[in-house]
């Protein structure tokens, strides 16, 4: 195919500024749900249960709103072809960190507010007693943690406005230009991206067992951030298409690339999930099997199992054929599935935590708090797309993109 | 192979097909995709570099080779599997060829544990996923071919430089020479020959592959027959390749060197010597009780060493090589009223805390970490009724009790029934250090009410 003259153009490829308005309902429904999160939470007097159902919906949305910025980062630093077309979606979708950022602090509200019911290194006193916390002490701190909170979020958020700005300014003039700006300082992005994320896991759901470490954990954010991020682009672009919007920008080659990503990461996700969990199995250290122990009590096992197949065997064997890749509903299948199973694999990293919770309930609570968190995060991403091009119209490596075929 | 240069005049064999030049690649595709519409179904395309577009064109099937990876990763998976269940989760006692697999316990781990087998798993999947992709590769290429009856065609060598080239195969069922060689230059295309098969020269005899499978199958007689004798017993010495290096002009241990008078490699020390270390001349330090006559072992021990050598010292001297090397013959046990009965060691806490670290490093795996005689290995043993083993005596018995320190430091230091001897393993102070946190979990469990401090007591006296 090759690239489009502006006669042949019949997708809709720039969002309405009517968008923000419409951005409203969605927000204030999904702040509702959280609301009657909460509301339920501390009726039933399980605070506890709902500040971790909290988290997790917070990290649901941030992890989307991270793996865009990856994907951005990644495709200036690597001077990627294909992936322009989608570019700008990943752009928008790394401009909702924002809202993560805001939805965080409650949670550093709560820090401060002197209750453990979510980060059990709150209290002091079991902390200074316990030989192993102790040495943590000074790290595992509640001023210090909000410190390390803002640096992540200025950091993420500051590299989404500068890519976002710089894209949206090629639009107009000197596209050369800053697609060179673009590329220049996506390397030192993606060092700055990398430790921030890793030290963002060890904070903020590492924490919630502050005796318990792993150096890999970080890795294992990122992995399931990054595959969440591309099942939401998978999913969007079909849902996108559908009201006729980039539906010949995104052609079928850009599906399969995006599904030849997904499946890569899922068995990456299965890699690093496998590694942290063998090497804690074969050491059998107290210290560092009690994380896995508290997930191999009651229906924790089934949880874990579900993961192992859901998350990485099934969808791994799933979207291993091209032909499945190549075709849009089936695939788009396949991001929603990884969707539920990135918030499975949330729910197994947060919820086993709760205190005084021996078994799983039925995660009612959890799903009203995500879908919640989902709705506000949608509201966002219209917010932010409100009268953009939600394409790099000008950018020089577009009409690669466009015409690009796999072989 | 026929020995000059077959040319285009030479006499030609059967026609395989037509072979037509293009001016570029997107004639090429162009070509290709009017010659596949027209029905033609065998036709190959040969270019420079890989032109974007000609596989559609070609209406090639995709290749198979992605299922040749697929089955050769499930194939990999089974492999490795089943190879780790049966070598680290089985065995079968007694099967032949080193065939019995070997059930061991690895840190704790169930001898099937399928995550520790996940890592071979992963690798031979892995390496058979790669083996049938290049080699699939390979084979579905039609590769190795040493020739092509194309290379024949002088023009085609362009394919390498700026040529794009058409190949209609003759055995493509509409293929008809006249019609197909107009239809080509239709297409544009230009040069248009014939390529026939090749006629060759005279065959290898088929008797010839005969002789070089048995000259190959015989080649394989000497390695296996050297391989064969190395694992068996023989009444002849076995063929040797490095004869210098398996007998080496050296005296080992234990054997004969007519260079010294008296014919043994191996020397004795000159009387008087004494080993680094092995100076101990305090037996109440170093055995644990008082020998009669001053020295452990006594001049007895000393005696009958000498004279199970064949030729006489030069001179007696005291027992210079330590007598650390033997156990006291049984004859030579000392009197009961001869072991140590208190410390030759200071007493200090210090010392019963080393000696409860030795303790449990040491002794309570066997001993358990009371002494009761429960320890890990025990339990394990009579977990599977392992008869050779022999349960040790709690040191809470009587019989234990009651020993002197000495007879206790004796029992360490050279073992006891079952239990070897911890004197290699275990210095003589942490040895005494044990013997004390010995006596302290001894009395741990045969205290009395008069143990306990007076106010601890009165605590007791009103829980009741």
């Amino acid at each position: 195919m090759a690239s489009l003259v502006n006669a042949d153009i019949t997708e809709i490829r720039q969002a309405s500024a009517g968008l923000s308005g419409a951005a409203v309902p969605s927000m204030a429904g999904g702040l509702l749900l959280v609301g009657l999160a909460a509301g339920i939470g501390y009726a039933t007097g399980d605070q506890s249960r709902f500040w971790h159902a909290y988290l997790l919906g917070v990290m649901y949305i941030t992890t989307l709103g991270v793996g865009g910025l990856f994907f951005v980062i990644a495709h200036h630093l690597t001077g990627g072809r294909w992936g322009t077309t989608v570019r700008r979606l990943a752009e928008i979708t790394a401009g909702t960190l924002t809202t993560s950022a805001v939805l965080f602090l409650p949670i550093l509200a709560l820090n401060f507010s002197g209750s453990d019911v979510l980060y059990p290194w709150i209290d002091r006193p079991m902390v200074e007693a316990d030989p192993i916390l102790a040495s943590k002490q000074y790290y595992l701190e509640p001023t210090w943690f909000a410190i390390r909170t803002v640096v992540y979020f200025v950091a993420w958020i500051g590299m989404a406005r500068i890519l976002l700005s710089a894209s949206v300014k090629q639009d107009d003039r000197e596209p050369m230009k800053q697609a060179r700006w673009m590329q220049t300082i996506s390397g030192p992005m993606m060092i700055l991206l990398a430790l921030t994320m890793n030290f963002a896991a060890f904070d903020w759901m590492m924490s919630l067992e502050p005796h318990w470490f792993s150096t890999m954990f970080g890795v294992y954010f990122f992995a399931g951030s990054f595959l969440s991020f591309l099942a939401m682009l998978i999913l969007l672009a079909n849902y996108l298409q559908s009201k006729g919007v980039l539906n010949q920008s995104i052609t079928t080659e850009h599906f399969h690339d995006l599904a030849k990503l997904m499946f890569a990461f899922i068995f990456f996700w299965g890699y690093i999930a496998f590694s942290q969990y063998m090497l804690i199995w074969y050491a059998a250290i107290p210290e560092e099997t009690l994380w896995y122990d508290v997930r191999q009590q009651g229906p924790w096992i089934a949880w874990g199992l579900l993961l192992v197949f859901g998350h990485l065997l099934v969808p791994f064997l799933g979207t291993m054929s091209r032909w499945v890749r190549r075709t849009k509903p089936l695939i788009g299948f396949w991001a929603a599935w990884m969707m539920v199973m990135h918030w499975v694999d949330l729910v197994y990293i947060i919820q086993p935590q709760v205190r005084g919770a021996s078994a799983l309930p039925v995660p009612w609570l959890e799903a009203i708090a995500t879908v919640g968190m989902l709705g506000i995060f949608i509201g966002a991403w219209m917010r932010g797309a409100a009268g953009k091009w939600l394409l790099p119209v000008q950018d020089p490596r577009l009409p690669i993109a466009l015409s690009y075929h796999n072989h | 192979m026929s020995k000059t240069h077959p040319s285009h005049d030479a006499p030609q064999g059967k026609r395989l097909g037509l072979l037509a030049q293009f001016a570029g690649p997107e004639e090429l595709v162009a070509a290709a995709e009017k010659a596949t519409d027209a029905g033609y179904q065998r036709v190959e395309a040969f270019s420079p570099f890989p032109v974007l577009g000609i596989d559609e064109a070609l209406k090639n099937p995709r290749t198979i080779l992605p299922y040749v990876v697929l089955m050769l990763g499930l194939s990999g998976m089974c492999i490795a599997l089943l190879m780790q269940c049966y070598m680290n989760g089985m065995e079968f006692p007694g099967a032949p060829w080193g065939l019995s697999g070997y059930d061991f316990l690895i840190s704790g781990k169930p001898s099937f544990s399928i995550p520790a087998f996940i890592p071979v798993t992963f690798e031979v999947i892995i390496l058979l996923s790669a083996f049938g992709a290049f080699f699939g590769m390979i084979l579905l290429n039609g590769l190795p071919k040493l020739s092509n009856p194309l290379f024949r065609s002088e023009r085609f060598a362009a394919a390498t430089d700026d040529g794009f080239f058409l190949f209609v195969e003759a055995s493509d069922p509409k293929f008809a020479e006249a019609e197909t060689e107009a239809f080509l230059s239709s297409l544009g295309g230009s040069g248009i020959e014939g390529i026939d098969e090749p006629v060759t020269g005279h065959a290898v005899p088929g008797f010839l592959y005969l002789v070089g499978a048995a000259v190959a199958t015989l080649a394989l007689l000497p390695p296996m027959y050297l391989w064969a004798t190395s694992g068996t017993t023989s009444t002849v010495p076995r063929i040797s390749f490095f004869k210098d290096m398996e007998n080496q002009p050296k005296v080992k241990p234990q054997t004969t060197f007519a260079l010294f008078k008296d014919g043994r490699g191996m020397r004795v020390a000159v009387p008087g010597t004494v080993a680094r270390g092995g100076l101990k001349d305090d037996a109440k330090l170093y055995f644990g009780y008082e020998p009669e006559d001053g020295f452990v072992g006594g001049p007895r021990r000393i005696e009958a060493m000498l004279a199970s050598y064949s030729v006489q010292p030069v001179a007696d001297g005291p027992d210079a090589d330590g007598a650390d090397s033997a156990t006291p013959p049984a004859a030579d046990q000392p009197k009961e009223e001869n072991w140590v009965t208190e410390f030759p060691v200071k007493v200090t806490k210090e010392l019963m805390e080393r000696g409860q670290q030795r303790f449990n490093i040491h002794c309570a795996v066997c001993h358990g970490l009371d002494g009761g005689g429960m320890g890990l290995v025990t339990k394990r043993a009579l977990e599977l009724e392992q008869g050779t083993w022999t349960q040790p005596t709690s040191v809470h018995a009587e019989s234990v009790v009651e020993q002197p320190v000495g007879k206790l430091f004796n029992t360490i230091s050279n073992g006891v029934r079952k239990m070897p001897g911890y004197k290699e393993h275990i210095a003589v102070e942490d040895r005494w250090a044990i013997v004390l946190y010995l006596r302290a979990i001894q009395r741990s469990q045969l205290a009395t009410a008069d143990d306990l401090p007076k106010d601890k007591l009165i605590e007791l006296s009103n829980l009741n």
